[in-house]
């Protein structure tokens, strides 16, 4: 148990010097942040825009 | 074979100090390793995250602490960390786990009172499989939304329908009833959204489920043969239809196009039996592959002036295999006289699109398959102009 640990916080130092050698970059910076749809859609040519104005 | 690493809940680190417990509900609910990268996902706003390994212990450092000082401190135990930037880290860390566990209003539309009515309505009647549906539209403009996809399901030996679905207009909003009940109304502009849920209501319908029942709807088409299914994804406009369409040429079976379903019990992807829609600038290419595109109807598609056809599945819904596990999805880009080349890719690199234009289930249970799912997965990176190239390149990937 105690190697296992000890191989963890080697594993998180080098992590966090390896971080630390992109001082340039702030750390949210370089997540990807991805949204899914919210609601179910098909996908036509051309997604958006009145598709009969002045007629409903 | 693909490493798997099993889904893991909640901080993964030696508890350090005493951790407050507001840092601590912050964790993302799932996260698992995909290759290099970590892929979390964070229950309140149903959002996930790419983050690298570094940036993972990072964030775990970060929800062991209780503050900026405690950041730091544990920080310098593993590496000098300047403190000035440990702060900044920590602030930015900061907005961005109060960000991603931020309630995202969900656009489930409420129900604004709106009664089913219908005048000189248009009645259509499609069968899938023996499951009759009645389609009452209330004018030619909205059936033209819906209709053309599933021309190639009418029937005309009209049997008692399992269920009947109203599209109308009022208020200049479309509407949908299932039933005589409302099932949602969308803005003009968002009749995507009105189609998005009419085949959300057929899958159900077809399948026996609800919208719990499925992890995800994705924006993709889907090929398969009787073992395993390959999913088709990229940006609109890259040729995944048309791809599917030259496909089925080539004795392919098409499982699903732009809107592909995949279950909660089973996580397999299941048939969508709508026509293959192809855009006027494919009849051409296309045209030595189905002799009989002439006779099908051209439709103005809805908002612009571009002109389609729907290619009717080869295979019929009643003998054909509904589901299938997928563990392979290829991205496809289609570009004139490129060199037609097919590449492996990095699972975490399909993830931004794949995400971004689907729909994926808010429930956590279905989060966490969707994660287990991904690291299944094989991906590949299709780019091409050669139809002979793609397809050769897609039949080898089954069973491979």
């Amino acid at each position: 148990m105690e190697n296992k640990n000890f191989k963890a916080e080697i594993t998180r130092k080098e992590a966090l010097q390896r971080m630390g050698k992109y001082a340039a970059l702030t750390a949210v910076g370089t997540f990807l942040i991805l949204n899914p749809k919210k609601a179910h859609a098909s996908s036509l040519p051309d997604p958006g825009g009145n598709p009969f104005p002045g007629d409903v | 074979m693909p490493l798997h690493f099993q889904i893991q809940e909640g901080i993964l680190f030696l508890v350090m100090f005493s951790c407050s417990d507001l840092q601590k509900k912050q964790a993302p609910k799932y996260w698992v390793k995909i290759g290099d990268s970590y892929v979390l996902w964070f229950e309140s706003s149903n959002q996930y995250i790419i983050a690298s390994e570094s940036l993972k212990t990072l964030m775990d450092v970060f929800m062991n602490t209780n503050c900026a000082e405690e950041f730091t401190q544990q920080l310098n135990t593993y590496s000098n960390f300047e403190p000035e930037k440990s702060k900044a880290y920590f602030d930015e860390l900061k907005k961005f786990f109060e960000s991603v566990n931020s309630s995202v209003k969900n656009d489930s539309v409420e129900d604004i009172g709106v009664t089913l009515k219908m005048h000189n309505e248009i009645t259509h009647h499609y069968d899938f499989g023996g499951i009759s549906i009645k389609v009452e539209y209330g004018s030619k403009a909205i059936k033209n939304l819906i209709h053309p996809q599933w021309a190639h399901a009418e029937s005309h030996n009209i049997t008692p329908p399992s269920v009947v679905f109203n599209f109308f207009t009022e208020d200049a909003s479309f509407f949908l009833f299932k039933n005589q009940n409302y099932i949602g109304h969308y803005s003009l502009n968002d009749f995507h959204l009105l189609q998005g849920q009419f085949a959300l209501q057929l899958i159900n319908q077809l399948y026996t489920k609800e919208e719990a029942d499925w992890i995800a709807t994705f924006h993709a088409s889907t090929v398969c043969d009787d073992q395993e299914a390959i999913m088709l994804i990229g940006d609109s406009g890259n040729g995944k239809s048309t791809l599917s369409a030259v496909l089925m040429a080539h004795g392919v079976d098409v499982l699903a196009d732009d809107f592909t379903p995949i279950a909660a019990d089973n996580s397999e992807v299941f048939r969508f039996p709508s026509g293959i829609s192809v855009k006027k600038g494919a009849f051409e290419m296309l045209r030595p592959l189905y002799p009989e595109l002439e006779q099908y109807e051209l439709y103005q598609s809805a908002s612009k002036n571009v002109k389609l056809k729907y290619i009717p599945p080869k295979n019929d819904f009643a003998t054909s295999i509904p589901h299938l596990p997928c563990r392979k999805i290829v991205l496809v880009k289609y570009e004139s006289a490129v060199h037609s080349l097919i590449t492996p890719l990095d699972t975490e690199k399909i993830l931004p699109i794949l995400i971004t234009e689907s729909w994926l289930s808010p429930l956590a249970a279905n989060a966490k398959r969707f994660l287990n799912w991904l690291q299944d997965l094989e991906c590949f990176e299709l780019h091409y102009s050669d139809n002979d190239f793609a397809v050769s390149e897609i039949k080898a990937l089954f069973n491979s």
